[in-house]
């Protein structure tokens, strides 16, 4: 089985604080070099796979940037990628989605692949369409924002669970190949151990120029079809209703008041928010929250 | 064995001979055994042995017993009854070695026991011999009747009461020989026990046919009792009484910087080196030596806070693990004399089934165990190797240094914060920011806790209106401060921690930065004892040492006296790590009407507040929290106010004093914020 795992080594923002909307600055020390975070998770999904099918599955790491995103094929390749890829041209570090997808595709096809997976949106543009566009080049299907991932015995079919967001779930069946793009719940990233990350630093990378996949690029995009960032902004400050809080009512009304956004007592059938003393109220929302399974015990991520 | 009177038959000598030489063949071949194993271990090329300061070290800690006489001062009195014990053995080995070999194997018995200096060394003995009597019933009394913790949890009173009572029918068969000596045999000369033997024996069992049945059995029931001993010891912990003298001389002490030694990750192609210690192989010949100097005294354990806290960590037992470790790969058998290895299959993994994760990773690093050692063993560079072991080789660490590691890389500090907000507590003080125009005569290293936790940057500000009063000038590295590295090297990530050396000390030559002036004892210790093995030579002070300073001279003047009842509690990276005591008590003295109220474990006894070692960013699942038991400990002083001079204890501490539900009642302050109130 062969998995490929798109990755993004860019720079982003660690604060909205750093970025200036009057003069569209953003300071320095706001920024951050990193791989996007969803494509780490894209990766420990891959190397999950390969852990349960050993020597039978290989992991290839493509990515699309300047020079620098070598160090991230690398720390992906301590953490256990088999091979890695580099479309290496400084001109495609922010470039537009279609033509990022142009380029992975350019080196995908020649992989023969199972299952691509991305990360679903960038952290910085959280646009999420490459993957879109990569599956439509590559001729698979797409689901996107996933949280479980299940392959069939002969890689053959994936069952997926795909986010509908605020929890809500839908299960898709798929066959492979195909292109998932992967939400931030499915799993935990590892850490690489230092032993693996210093040999990584020999190892091979396979580089591509842009002269190499630019014909072939060309005729696959329809320039009309590339967009444009126009301007970011802030969210605009909005006037709240600010509801009077009556003083007649009891601390759990008032409580629910304010939850259900002002005005009169809500009767609802999970009243778990009843007249009591501090601790014993907390002691039942903590129960409530184990019972509905919110809470759950830490260190299991391993 | 006289000259005159036959009191035992040549061929009883000659079967004692052939039973002598058996057992020193098998005490032999042991220890043979052992210092092959100790071969295992890593050689030291770092190494550099300095004669005079081993010699002194030597003659202080063996003969001197510094270590048992030390801990006397913690109301630990056990030691006086080792110094018996030691001194018993050394005289009486002397005894055996001239008087009984020597003098009587080769007939000089007369001729040895006839001068001045050897009467005097026979009185000398035998008193001593009395005091070890004394010194080994007191141990019986002990370990019967008070049973001391730390000498468990699985002490064998049995087996100890067997060799003690077998110590004692010795020493009293050795005044049984040498009084029925004194009256068998004419011109004899013993100590004064042995006249008082000898005068009992006279009185009692006058015929010379009943004292020389007595002799002959007490002669025989002696030297099995020794040879006896002879083979016991390399088998048993008494071995600590061969290994640690050899220790003391060819060992140096483990002085707290080095524990913390640089890996080299220069790696040859596909290399596979090992980092840290993941098999007893990957420790040091000096390392492997220390564990048989342990006398299983247990009193690491008693001082070690995760132990008292409940967690699974127990230094004895750690040292005790890796010996057994290292015993597991020897060949005890007696033949074939060169085959020294036990060539199991078993890879020898550490962390498994005897030590787990868990001991591991509940150490502090506050070097109690260390300090109180009484053979000077390091506790701490074992557990710190075998926690590198662990990350850099497996990447197996709690689920919280994930996070804390991965921040560092990508943010610079622990708490993934980022450069951004750094120094954003300064923002209305008008703090100079070092520049290349702007060079200060000192740079203050604010640290990651103080500038980005709001109780630990209210002591920073408190500082720097210290400074500006005084009119000090310094500045602040900005927005480009990054983490110490502190947190990285501790859990055992020496990776991170190295890479941020080496930028740290970039950064400090660009500015030409000469003196460094720090709020958190852990950013002072690391860049005093250890960035110099990175090549930076800077001056570095803790805050502590300037304020003293500047209280002394009149620039800072306070106004008024407090006249609330203060406590200090003394933090690990200040106190154990860089001997600074009475700095701050200097000047809480000062500024207070009454004296400080020290609590019990104070100084060099001090109890962590839990905070280091990186716990600070850990969780706690284990036991009881260690700083909620030390704010205890704090608490019963009945002090108003509980002092500190480091951000992670006041952090600590402040915590456990909330979960007394005494906040309001009792504060938690840093000196700086003390100092700067009476102004």
């Amino acid at each position: 089985m062969k998995i490929a795992v798109c990755i993004r080594y860019g720079t982003y923002l660690t604060t909205q604080l750093g970025f200036n909307p009057l003069d569209n600055t953003i300071r320095k020390e706001s920024l951050v070099d990193k791989i996007n975070a969803y494509d780490e998770n894209a990766l420990e999904e891959a190397l999950r796979i390969k852990d349960r099918m050993g020597e039978l599955c290989e992991v290839y790491v493509v990515t699309v940037g300047g020079p620098r995103a070598e160090e991230a094929l690398r720390y992906c390749m301590a953490l256990g990628a088999d091979r890695a890829f580099h479309v290496c041209d400084s001109n495609l570090d922010s470039s537009e989605a279609l033509i990022t997808a142009a380029a992975l595709f350019g080196v995908i096809k020649q992989l023969q692949c199972d299952l691509i997976l991305c990360g679903k949106k960038g952290e910085d543009t959280c646009r999420g369409q490459v993957g879109n566009y990569l599956a439509e080049f590559l001729d698979l299907p797409v689901i996107t924002s996933i949280v479980k991932l299940e392959i069939n015995e002969n890689g053959s079919k994936a069952i997926v669970h795909k986010s509908l967001g605020r929890g809500d779930r839908i299960v898709l069946e798929s066959p492979l190949p195909a292109v998932f793009t992967v939400e931030k719940g499915i799993n935990t990233p590892r850490y690489p151990t230092i032993i693996s990350r210093l040999q990584a630093l020999d190892k091979e990378i396979t580089r591509f120029e842009r002269e190499d996949l630019e014909r072939e690029a060309k005729e696959i995009i329809n320039e009309q079809h590339l967009t444009k960032l126009s301007t970011i902004s802030l969210p605009k400050k909005r006037s709240r209703k600010v509801f009077q809080m009556d003083s007649n009512l009891s601390a759990a009304d008032r409580l629910k008041a304010m939850l259900s956004g002002g005005g009169a007592k809500k009767k609802t059938e999970d009243n778990f928010i009843e007249e009591e003393k501090p601790e014993k109220a907390a002691e039942k929302l903590i129960t409530y929250l184990k019972d509905n399974g919110f809470l759950v015990h830490i260190g299991q991520d391993k | 064995m006289s000259n005159d009177v036959v009191l035992i038959s040549f061929l009883e000598k000659m079967i004692f001979a052939v039973l002598f030489v058996i057992a020193a063949i098998i005490f032999l071949r042991i220890f043979y055994v052992r210092f092959k194993l100790i071969q295992l271990g890593n050689k030291n090329d770092s190494f550099k042995f300095n004669f005079k300061k081993q010699f002194e070290t030597f003659l202080l800690y063996v003969p001197g017993q510094l270590c048992n006489i030390r801990n006397i001062r913690q109301k630990d009195l056990a030691g006086l009854a080792h110094l018996a014990i030691f001194w018993g053995a050394i005289l009486f080995a002397i005894d055996y070695f001239l008087f009984l070999l020597i003098g009587d194997g080769f007939g000089a018995s007369k001729i040895i026991r006839g001068t001045g200096i050897s009467i005097t060394f026979l009185w000398i003995t035998e008193i001593t011999g009395i005091f070890m009597l004394a010194g080994l019933t007191s141990g019986v009394v002990r370990r019967g009747v008070i049973k001391p913790g730390r000498l468990g949890p699985d002490f064998e009173f049995q087996t100890f009461f067997l060799i003690t009572f077998f110590a004692h029918v010795l020493l009293l068969c050795y005044f049984i020989l040498e009084g029925c000596r004194l009256n068998l045999e004419p011109d004899y000369v013993a100590g004064p026990v042995s006249y008082i033997v000898a005068g009992f024996f006279s009185h009692f069992c006058a015929g010379a046919e009943t004292q020389h049945d007595v002799f002959q059995f007490a002669w025989w029931v002696h030297n099995i009792i020794l040879l006896g001993f002879i083979v016991y010891i390399p088998f048993s912990k008494h071995q600590h009484a061969i290994f640690f003298p050899i220790n003391a001389l060819i060992n140096l002490s483990p002085e707290a910087t080095d524990v913390f030694k640089p890996v080299d990750f220069e790696l040859n192609a596909s290399e596979q080196k090992q980092f840290g210690a993941s098999k007893i192989e990957d420790f040091s010949r000096s390392q492997l030596i220390e564990l048989y100097t342990c006398a299983q005294c247990g009193r690491c354990q008693d001082v070690c806070p995760a132990y008292a806290s409940g967690k699974p960590l127990s230094p004895k037992k750690l040292i005790q693990d890796l010996r057994k470790s290292l015993d597991s790969k020897g060949n005890f058998k007696l033949l074939p004399l060169t085959k020294c290895y036990n060539e199991s299959t078993d890879r020898g993994v550490l962390v498994g089934e005897n030590i787990s994760e868990d001991e591991i990773w509940s150490c502090t690093t506050c070097m109690a165990c260390t300090n109180v050692c009484p053979v000077m063993l390091g506790h701490l560079d074992k557990v710190m190797d075998i926690r590198r072991g662990l990350t850099l080789m497996e990447s197996r660490f709690p689920a919280e240094a994930k996070s804390v590691f991965k921040d560092l890389e990508t943010f610079g500090d622990p708490l993934g914060m980022g450069s951004y907000l750094r120094a954003d507590w300064s923002r209305h003080l008008n703090i100079k920011e070092i520049s290349e125009k702007n060079k200060p005569d000192m740079l203050l290293w604010v640290g990651c806790l103080s500038s980005f936790y709001n109780r630990n940057i209210d002591v920073a500000i408190s500082l720097t209106k210290l400074l500006n009063a005084a009119e000090i000038d310094f500045a602040i590295l900005g927005k480009e401060e990054i983490c110490c590295g502190d947190p990285a090297r501790r859990m055992g990530n020496e990776y991170i921690f190295q890479s941020i050396a080496k930028q740290n000390i970039k950064l400090f030559k660009k500015y030409g930065v000469k003196k460094i002036i720090t709020i958190c004892p852990h950013c002072y210790n690391i860049f005093k004892n250890e960035y110099n093995q990175f090549g930076a030579d800077i001056d570095v002070i803790h805050y502590l040492d300037l304020i003293s300073d500047l209280l002394e001279k009149g620039k800072l003047n306070p106004r008024k006296k407090l006249d609330e009842t203060i406590t200090y509690h003394d933090p690990c990276y200040l106190g154990r790590y860089n001997n600074i005591y009475d700095l701050p008590r200097k000047i809480l003295n000062g500024l207070s009407e009454a004296n400080i109220i020290e609590v019990e474990n104070n100084k060099d006894n001090s109890f962590c507040c839990g905070g280091g070692g990186g716990l600070i960013f850990l969780q706690e699942h284990i036991g009881e929290r260690i700083n909620e038991l030390r704010a205890e400990q704090c608490l019963n002083t009945g002090a108003q106010t509980i002092a500190t001079a480091c951000p992670h204890c006041l952090t600590m501490l402040e915590d456990g004093v909330k979960s007394k539900e005494l906040e309001g009642k009792v504060k938690v302050h840093d000196i700086a914020e003390i100092v700067q109130r009476v102004l």
